[in-house]
């Protein structure tokens, strides 16, 4: 069985291996059938794997001249794209829900959809989205994202323990004064004197600035306001809970809360009696905890705070620059979000439990059944169609205001700081960041 | 002798023309068979290292051209960002303890593997296995360790009637909790200084016996001098090692909590690939560089007054 290494093969061999990396190893992009190949990158993993899997086949099934080929692409995706991108194979289209779209869109990596239509037809499609999925998308005059599903946050409420507190279910807090009594009536200790479940614990200021109605940014004038007073307002609320809980005690509450998943998250797990959270716990209290009554209320507010108001994000598809079948993919993304095929992406939208990107979708028969069925997530729509709901400031700076929002957020919970010192500090030092970034031009 | 092997195996290039056929083509062949070898040093070692350099000068996204601002990176870093010192102080913190620490820990360790009681090679197994779990799983399995609230650490701590620390999720000691649990995988120079240990010649000790020496003075008028190369190793090792500590803190922390373990490469990796700020993030690389450097030289230049080299007459 033994070979020898001829010349010949020993020649081919390294043309071969010259080929391949010469030509990054990238797939065929035309079936044998004389389809055309869109490479879709995304990141959705086990249950959901499976619902992207399901959109793509049923998408195919409709074309003739299209097929997409779904690539889950774990670990750090964005990066990957970046190499993929600058190595001249990028896929045609990827899903994005990073903080990513407006430094990506300034630096020319992404394609706008608006050069994919007609002028007329860009203005009606705009037109057609919820507000906040129009914002999120666009940088400067173009649209660099198209939503496919928005998220909507809402207090979650577990009703048998607010019965046990002697608490009425059917009265959901109305305002923060509310919330404060209602949770500490529905916090326990264990027998070592540590929390063994808190009634509320606030995370999240990006959420609870919106509620009480502070922006971080003020896109007219470019400067960065996350010291708004309402902001700390929020915050010095949000901090209120580890001074009266004890932060110690809070933070290794926290960190026994190690998964937030499936019938891992600590509201299935009964660690908390309310907890804010996005409208894909409605799908998950139905698969994870279907013995837990809950109720879900919009985040309730100050006295002078936004009703019906929360941080609005969402899951995008963008098509990168260099991609070899950008209109391919439009046609694609047009399916998914349902521009044109509406009933289509209401369908979809409920293989997700996914808020669509158009109120328009809200209105359809497949999604009245959804919604019919699952009365919990209506709170969610009027949510999501509220004047009051806040989006993540759009800079070239996204991520790097994310990073620090999370630090200030944890430095102030910990009581390293005060609430003022942390944001005034936050303002400072991503002011300082835009300022850097507008400053090189690019 | 050597010499005259090594010219007849590889004859200088300067020779080509004196070569015989047969021996071109195997000089041709053998460079042929290596050129995978050098093919990647050049294309990912060398290259990125040269380019880093040039990177480190520009402004650069890797989505545009790189452009040149010269020496405006390093002198942001240096007078304008409060995270590199920060990452710097956390940096030189975990170094400062885990490396001494992890000698003290090793060598100690390795004293007792050395002694000659039943079932060493048991222990010697058992002390080593650490080091050979990949560092992400042993972080995972700390994370689970240190955690406040249903740990396994805390729930002895508690039974003890001793305080319970918030560990990882406490800025006051998610340092000490990542030294500590580099003092876990200390398997790998434990296998060294033993190595260093068993070279120790005997007749030194019963020298010493003779001369009325006890255990402690045996330790550190002969085991500890003649040693001491072997903990120099390690402290080069560990140092150059303890100064990139990175993976602990990626997967466990992110950095925080409250910035207490961001880490100069943890730092680092944030500017380079979630800013996509490669020119500041090659400032960062070559700075640290210059770190290491100058750390090790001065390492080097120290072990005149402390390491002995058997043979020395020292």
């Amino acid at each position: 069985m033994a070979t020898s290494l001829t010349r010949r093969r020993f020649a081919s061999g390294l043309a071969g291996l010259g080929i391949g990396l010469a030509g990054g190893c990238a797939p065929p992009r035309r079936s044998s059938d004389g389809r055309t190949d869109v490479v879709f990158w995304h990141m959705w993993t086990g249950e959901w794997e499976k619902v992207v899997n399901r959109i793509v086949a049923r998408f195919n099934e409709s074309q003739r001249s299209i097929r997409v080929r779904p690539l889950v692409v774990t670990g750090d995706a964005n990066t990957k794209l970046l190499l993929a991108l600058v190595g001249g194979d990028p896929p045609d289209l990827m899903a994005q829900w990073n903080q990513v779209i407006p430094a990506w869109a300034r630096k020319g990596a992404l394609v706008a959809f608006d050069s994919l239509m007609s002028a007329d037809e860009y203005r009606r499609f705009r037109a057609w989205l919820y507000p906040a999925a129009r914002e999120i998308g666009t940088y400067g005059e173009h649209l660099y994202a198209v939503c496919m599903s928005l998220n909507a946050h809402a207090l979650l409420m577990n009703a048998q323990m607010m019965r046990e507190a002697g608490l009425d279910p059917d009265r959901p807090p109305a305002s923060i004064a509310d919330l404060d009594t209602y949770a500490n009536e529905m916090v326990k200790y264990d027998a070592r004197g540590k929390i063994d479940r808190m009634g509320l614990l606030p995370l999240n200021l990006h959420q609870w600035a919106a509620v009480w109605g502070g922006d971080f940014y003020d896109p007219v004038t470019e400067r960065i306001t996350a010291n708004h007073p309402r902001i700390v307002e929020a915050l010095e609320w949000m901090t209120s809970y580890s001074r009266k809980y004890d932060v110690n005690k809070v933070s290794s509450f926290q960190a026994g809360l190690t998964q937030q998943v499936g019938d891992s998250w600590p509201f299935v797990k009964k660690k908390f009696a309310l907890i804010q959270d996005g409208q894909w716990r409605v799908e998950d209290m139905k698969k994870f905890a279907p013995d837990i009554e809950c109720r879900v209320t919009p985040l309730p507010h100050p006295p002078d705070g936004k009703e019906r108001a929360c941080h609005v994000n969402g899951n995008f598809l963008i098509i990168p620059r260099g991609a070899r079948h950008a209109p391919e993919a439009w046609e694609f993304a047009k399916f998914w979000c349902g521009w044109q095929h509406e009933d289509i992406g209401a369908d979809i939208a409920t293989w997700g439990g996914w808020i669509p990107a158009s109120p328009a979708l809200t209105r359809t028969a497949p999604y009245r059944n959804y919604v019919k069925e699952n009365p919990a997530f209506q709170t969610f729509l009027d949510v999501v169609g509220s004047p009051n709901v806040r989006i993540t400031p759009v800079t070239p700076v996204q991520a790097f205001l994310w990073d620090r929002l999370k630090a200030t957020e944890e430095s102030a919970l910990r009581l390293k700081q005060t609430p003022r010192e942390a944001l005034d500090y936050m303002t400072y030092e991503v002011q300082r960041e835009l300022d850097k970034v507008n400053q090189r031009g690019s | 002798m050597w010499s005259a092997q090594h010219s007849k195996t590889v004859p200088p290039m300067s020779s080509w023309r004196s070569l015989t056929p047969g021996r071109r083509r195997n000089l041709r062949n053998g460079l042929l068979f290596v050129s995978p070898w050098l093919a990647g040093f050049l294309c990912f070692t060398l290259f990125p290292f040269v380019a880093s350099l040039y990177f480190s000068f520009c402004d650069y996204d890797i989505l545009s051209p790189p452009r040149w601002v010269g020496l405006a990176n390093y002198r942001e870093l240096v007078t304008d960002d409060p995270y590199f010192v920060k990452a710097l102080y956390n940096t030189f913190y975990y170094t400062a303890f885990s490396v001494p620490l992890g000698i003290l820990f090793g060598v100690g360790i390795a004293l007792l593997l050395n002694m000659k009681v039943v079932g060493v090679p048991v222990y010697r197994t058992l002390y080593y296995l650490p080091s050979i779990v990949p560092v992400v799983a042993t972080s995972v399995l700390w994370m689970w360790l240190l955690n406040p609230q249903y740990g396994l650490i805390n729930s002895l701590l508690g039974k003890l009637g001793l305080p319970e620390p918030g560990w990882i999720s406490d800025p006051l000691w998610s340092k000490p909790s990542l030294i500590l649990m580099a003092m876990w995988a200390v398997g790998g120079s434990i296998v060294i200084y033993l190595a260093g240990l068993q070279g120790i010649p005997v007749e030194l000790y019963e020298a010493a016996e003779l001369d009325g020496a006890g255990p402690w003075q045996r330790t550190r008028a002969v085991t500890l001098p003649l040693l001491s190369p072997v903990i120099f190793f390690n402290l080069v090792m560990g140092l150059i090692g303890a100064l990139q500590v990175f993976t602990q803190a990626y997967v466990m922390t992110q950095g925080g909590p409250v910035d207490s373990t961001l880490f100069y490469s943890v730092y680092l990796f944030r500017r380079a690939f979630t800013y996509l700020d490669m020119g500041y993030a090659s400032a960062m690389a070559w700075l640290l560089f210059v770190v290491i450097m100058a750390l090790t030289v001065f390492t080097f230049r120290s072990a005149a007054r402390w390491v002995h080299y058997a043979g020395e007459g020292r």
